[in-house]
């Protein structure tokens, strides 16, 4: 069989391609409305939900809920009845399976161990994202978009948002799924997986580029200067484009909003530069200290 | 929304009901698929219940009409006629109603006797409550309370004890009433019991549950359902030949050596005991699941889980043949095998190779021994003109040689000699071993070179010095030394080098030429790429003198710490080895992705793989692919619990302490000389080509020994013994009698005794056992002549001449017994017939069960049977 299909049609992947067919679509949806809704209002039409102060739950919404919920219930029966467990070989306490790939839902997480220190990618990161989540209401301060679709009144947090859990998040569980193979090389969906691949990729650090060896002093000064200039440079330049741009937004803001603002922002972006580093020029770590690896 | 649709409520009730319909077919569907979709072996177990009820149902209507046919039909009817005789008798004499009162007092006893047990047993309960207390409190109350109950105890024991010594008197008298209708009333049931048990059997099989059934085996860790299936696999009286209905083969040698409550299925047959949803689930044919199902002989491979000597173990033949080709081709000698240490090289010593062959001959073999004689074991390495050439020239400088060959048209051979030779050649019986012209030569028991053809490869000086000393060239050959004078050597070498040519051999270095140190160099390389110090000795070359002329130039032979000992991967797992550890290279797409599969492909083309692998092709036919194979597959890190294990001998010795057998003093030399090892098995060492000869010295007379190693081929054709060779090959069996070593003829090394003295004494000394009595008791009341004639008409009565042969009358099965009067001792004959099986476990021959005066009889008959040597 095509391996393209193989692997799309595993049990283990039913639930993947069944996610990535949902997200597609809703998202799609999503914006069609966003982008309708908007035409409407630069049209000088009200926006359906813009004024609605309360909707009732019941029966509405209860109504709908034990609707899905029956369908789910047959889906569900369905798929257990028609596809057994997809069961692995036995397990061998002398033997790692290889690939050795967490639940799909983490794949996006073990993803990173690729481009950064276990503790970054298994610690700091998921913390930051769990902590980045929880804040979200209180570094909010734009009323707009409350029960009903917008893009332009929202333009920032929609496009960080999408950024954020559509490329870093769901992307990332599909090239878990689809594109590691033994050995956690990269596979396209129609090779073939092969525990015997050799694969030759001499990775180096930043301060090798310019002859200064990583794990001496100067190169900790080089990459923390690197890592410094990121971070700093990161927090201050935008501060002075909104002062000269927009400085109502920062008043409405105030310093701290946003500081943590702009700190989860540069750390999430630092996630696809650092993928670009390591992928397109073989840089393993930027940053190399006694405790730890950036 | 407040203001609700109403078209889109109606809308939503639809689809409530119509989920709701689908939920309750889609409930009717997972109660079927879980009762009957998910367990196949429910309609097994019906089917086979219904086979068997079948078979039960037949038994019970031949037993109907046997019971008819035997009388017992009928003995039933006038059991029953007597029997209501008896009672109408009872009533008639008047007696009818005392018999009444009497058995209503025996009931009215019983029931008082059943009331005071009732009583007992409740205060006996309270007893031991009260006793639970005590021991726990130690509260002097509840000691108090116990008394009392103690005595209530005793109380209602006795009045039990009275019950039924009252009933006594009145059973008595009612026995006397009755008369003989309790006997007729025993017996007629007794008569019903033969057809009512195959009735109760019957309802038995219609009971039977169905369910799963299953070996728990905790300490391998395997819970066997197999049997949910296979349901008669234990069954002695199968109901049906099919599967998965048939019983197991050969039952009372698998089974019954290896009960399957211990030791499941699955630890011999593997597959997956566990699954019990589809048939290919069980038999483990699934994705994820290594260790498939074995069938048939190939289930054999299982014995060398546990099993150390799988030699002579019934059930085990095919594996053990198999077993053989792996000491063939010496596997071992760049793979590590467990149980495979020590056996010795597979070729012959190389280090002076240079001295010995034509180095044309030697290039042309190392290019591809099958073209030189097609059963050599050496494998082809695909070497080029090159490198055959650079290993040729490591080899010979390695013994001092140029690049040299005889020049064959200048070999010239004296007629008279060469007809001298011929004799030896077939005195000898060389072709016992090495075979000539397509005859002669058993490779599966003893392999030597063909030597068609061995006049072009060798020199005749070289050939000489082998005859007459083989130990010298190359030690623990397996050649002996045959006592040939230096004259008959000559003859013998004259002949080989006349006869046994190759045509086609070609000389290109008649004229020799020196060696170059480049070459040397690259064929070091090569022999320590390929091991070829693996299969042939090449010891201690950090030894071997180099020409002052080759070491300026920096010519240097392989030390021994460079000679790795196994080149080859382990093989001890092999056959549980992950696949995913398994390397299929290109072959990946083209062979199945499992482990008995990349066997095969590995057997049958090594290399075929990858490029850069060094394993060289064996060029097996594709049965020894398969029989090879199966061994390999039962390499296997099995994790058998040590309850199963089964020590070969050599094991257990080693755990007891106690030394292997060796040969001692003088006899070792001869041993060591004449290889009687190669044939004969003495204590467990050698081979089993020729007689055992470990009880040798209480067996044989002596006089027959010495007869017979002086002049094998005189004694041994009387004889006619069927070789047992030839019947496990299934052959016409070929006529093979010891070779004339000319044993008696030279003393021993360092001693002034002739080797047949040392072999007799030695035979006397230690070949002996206390079991086997010097003499065979005497038997005093019947006359000598007597009792010969009556040892005859046993011998006849008996029916031995169905396999021993005596003159020309009799079957070929036993040994021909027209001279065992001068071959045996009286005292093993008398010893054998009491139990045939203790000498020779795989002896064919019945154990008779003869008195110990009909083997006396029988032995001295049979020690009259003497041809007198002319």
């Amino acid at each position: 069989m095509n391996p393209f299909i193989e692997i799309i049609t595993q049990p283990d992947n039913i639930a993947i391609v069944i996610m990535i067919l949902m997200v597609s679509f809703f998202m799609v949806w999503a914006f069609q409305q966003a982008f309708q809704n908007d035409k409407l209002k630069t049209a000088g039409y009200a926006v359906e939900g813009e004024n609605d102060k309360d909707v009732d739950t019941y029966k509405p919404l209860v109504r709908i809920e034990l609707l899905i919920s029956l369908a789910v219930m047959l889906f569900l029966t369905v798929w257990s009845i028609g596809v057994d467990a997809p069961l692995e070989e036995i397990a061998n306490p002398t033997l790692t399976p290889n690939p050795a790939k967490a639940p799909w839902y983490f794949l996006g997480l073990q993803e990173l161990l690729v481009y950064f220190d276990p503790w970054l990618a298994g610690v700091v990161l998921p913390s930051l994202i769990v902590v980045g989540l929880l804040a979200i209401p209180y570094i909010d301060i734009n009323p707009k978009g409350n029960g009903y679709y917008t893009f332009s009144e929202r333009k920032y947090s929609i496009l960080i948002f999408s950024f954020g859990f559509f490329i870093l998040w769901l992307l990332l569980i599909v090239i878990g799924v689809f594109d590691r193979g033994p050995g956690w090389l990269w596979y396209w969906p129609w090779q073939e997986w092969d525990a015997h691949r050799v694969v030759f990729e001499p990775t180096k650090d930043l301060s090798n580029l310019v002859g200064v060896e990583s794990r001496s002093l100067a190169g900790f000064i080089i990459g923390a200067i690197v890592v410094g200039v990121y971070m700093i440079g990161g927090m201050v330049w935008p501060y002075k484009y909104w002062q000269k741009k927009n400085p109502e937004l920062l008043q409405q803001l105030g310093m701290i909003r946003y500081v943590m603002i702009v700190f989860l922002f540069i750390t999430m972006m630092s996630i696809p530069i650092k993928m670009i580093l390591r992928l397109v020029f073989l840089i393993k770590y930027v940053w190399i200290t006694p405790w730890f690896n950036v | 929304m407040a203001n609700e649709n109403k078209n889109s409520s109606a809308y939503r009730a639809y689809f409530f009901a119509f989920f709701s319909v689908v939920l309750l077919i889609l409930s009717a569907w997972v109660i079927w698929d879980d009762e009957f979709g998910l367990r196949p072996w429910k309609h097994y177990q019906k089917e086979y219940k219904s086979l068997k009820h079948d078979q039960l149902e037949k038994e019970y209507k031949q037993a109907q009409l046997e019971f008819h046919r035997s009388g017992g039909a009928k003995r039933l009817a006038d059991l029953t006629a007597q029997l209501e005789k008896a009672e109408a008798a009872l009533k008639d004499k008047g007696t009818g109603q005392k018999y009444e009162q009497l058995n209503r007092q025996l009931e009215e006893l019983q029931k008082q006797s059943a009331a005071s047990q009732k009583q007992l047993q409740t205060v006996r309960g309270k007893y031991l409550e009260t006793e639970y207390y005590f021991t726990k409190t130690q509260k002097p109350e509840y000691k108090k309370e116990m008394d009392a109950l103690q005595l209530q105890i005793d109380a209602i024991d006795k009045q039990s004890k009275d019950l039924q010594l009252k009933q006594e008197p009145i059973r008595e008298s009612i026995a006397q009433i009755a008369g003989n209708i309790p006997a007729l009333k025993a017996e007629i049931e007794q008569l019903n019991k033969i057809l009512e048990d195959k009735k109760e059997k019957i309802a038995n099989n219609e009971k039977a549950p169905i369910e799963i059934k299953q070996f728990l085996i905790k300490d391998v860790d395997k819970a066997d359902r197999c049997v949910s299936c296979h349901i008669g696999i234990e069954s002695s009286k199968q109901p049906s030949a099919k599967q998965p209905y048939a019983k197991h083969p050969l039952t009372s040698v698998y089974l019954g050596h290896h009960d399957p409550g211990k030791f499941g299925c699955t630890f011999c047959h593997r597959g997956q005991g566990r699954a019990t949803t589809t048939v290919e689930k069980a038999h483990g044919k699934v994705k994820h699941w290594d260790e498939p199902l074995l069938k048939g002989d190939m289930t054999q491979t299982s014995c060398l889980n546990c099993h150390g000597d799988i030699k002579n173990l019934r059930g085990a033949e095919s594996i053990t043949k198999n077993t053989e080709l792996i000491k063939k081709y010496g596997c071992y000698s760049c793979h590590k095998i467990p149980g495979y240490e020590g056996i010795g090289d597979v070729g012959p010593e190389l280090t002076q190779v240079g001295t010995k062959v034509n180095y044309t001959w030697a290039v042309n073999w190392l290019l591809d021994p099958k073209k030189y004689f097609s059963t050599a074991r050496m494998p082809k390495f695909f070497f080029t003109q090159d490198q055959a050439e650079a290993i040729a020239d490591y080899l010979f400088s390695m013994s001092g040689s140029d690049r040299r060959d005889v020049d064959l048209a200048t070999v010239k051979n004296d007629p008279k000699l060469v007809e001298q030779g011929k004799v030896l050649w077939s005195q000898a019986r060389c072709n016992l071993c090495h075979a000539t012209g397509g005859r002669g030569g058993d490779h599966s028991k003893v392999y030597a070179p063909d030597l068609s053809k061995v006049g072009s490869k060798v020199n005749k000086t070289w050939l000489f010095n082998w005859i007459k000393d083989p130990n010298k060239y190359f030690p623990g050959t397996k050649m002996p030394r045959f006592r040939f004078t230096d004259q008959e050597i000559n003859a013998l070498v004259d002949y080989i080098a006349s006869e046994y040519v190759d045509d086609e051999a070609e000389s290109k270095y008649v004229a020799p030429v020196q060696i170059q140190a480049a070459s040397i160099k690259k064929g070091k390389d090569l022999v320590q790429q390929y091991g070829c110090y693996g299969c042939h000795k090449m010891r201690g070359m950090e030894m071997v003198q180099v020409a002052p002329s080759l070491k300026a130039q920096g010519v240097t032979f392989l030390r021994s710490d460079e000679m790795r000992e196994k080149i080859g991967t382990e093989l001890s797992s092999i056959g549980s080895k992950p696949v995913e550890l398994l390397d299929f290279g290109k072959l990946k797409k083209s062979i199945p992705n499992d482990r008995l599969s990349y066997i095969k492909q590995k057997l049958r083309d090594p290399r075929g793989f990858r490029l850069g692998l060094r394993m060289p092709n064996f060029r097996l036919s594709e049965t020894e692919v398969n029989e090879l194979s199966a061994v390999l597959y039962g390499f296997t890190d099995s994790n058998a619990p040590v309850r199963f294990m089964v020590p070969s001998r050599q094991e257990l010795d080693k755990m007891a302490g106690v030394q292997g057998y060796k040969f001692t003093g003088d006899f070792a030399k001869v041993i060591a000389d004449v290889k009687c090892t190669n044939c004969h098995s003495i204590k467990g060492i050698g081979a089993d080509y020729a007689p055992d000869l470990s009880l040798a010295g209480s067996k044989l007379q002596e006089s027959w020994i010495r007869n017979f190693l002086a002049n094998p081929d005189m004694i041994r054709p009387l004889l006619q013994q069927m070789p047992k060779l030839g019947l496990s090959l299934g052959k016409t069996p070929a006529k093979i009698t010891m070779p004339k070593f000319n044993l008696g003829k030279q003393k021993v090394e360092d001693t002034n005794r002739s080797d047949v003295d040392v072999v007799v004494n030695y035979f006397q000394q230690e070949l002996v056992t206390t079991d086997i009595p010097k003499n065979i008791p005497v038997i005093a009341d019947v006359a000598m002549p007597e009792q010969i004639a009556q040892g005859k008409k046993l011998y006849d009565d008996k029916g031995c001449r169905t396999c021993h042969q005596l003159g020309t009358d009799g079957g070929a099965v036993g040994p021909n017994l027209s001279n065992v009067g001068n071959r045996l001792l009286p005292g093993f004959i008398f010893k054998h017939l009491e139990n045939p099986k203790k000498y020779k476990p795989d002896i064919v021959e019945p154990n008779y069960g003869f008195t110990e005066r009909e083997r006396v009889l029988l032995t001295n008959f049979l020690m009259t049977l003497k041809i007198s040597a002319k």
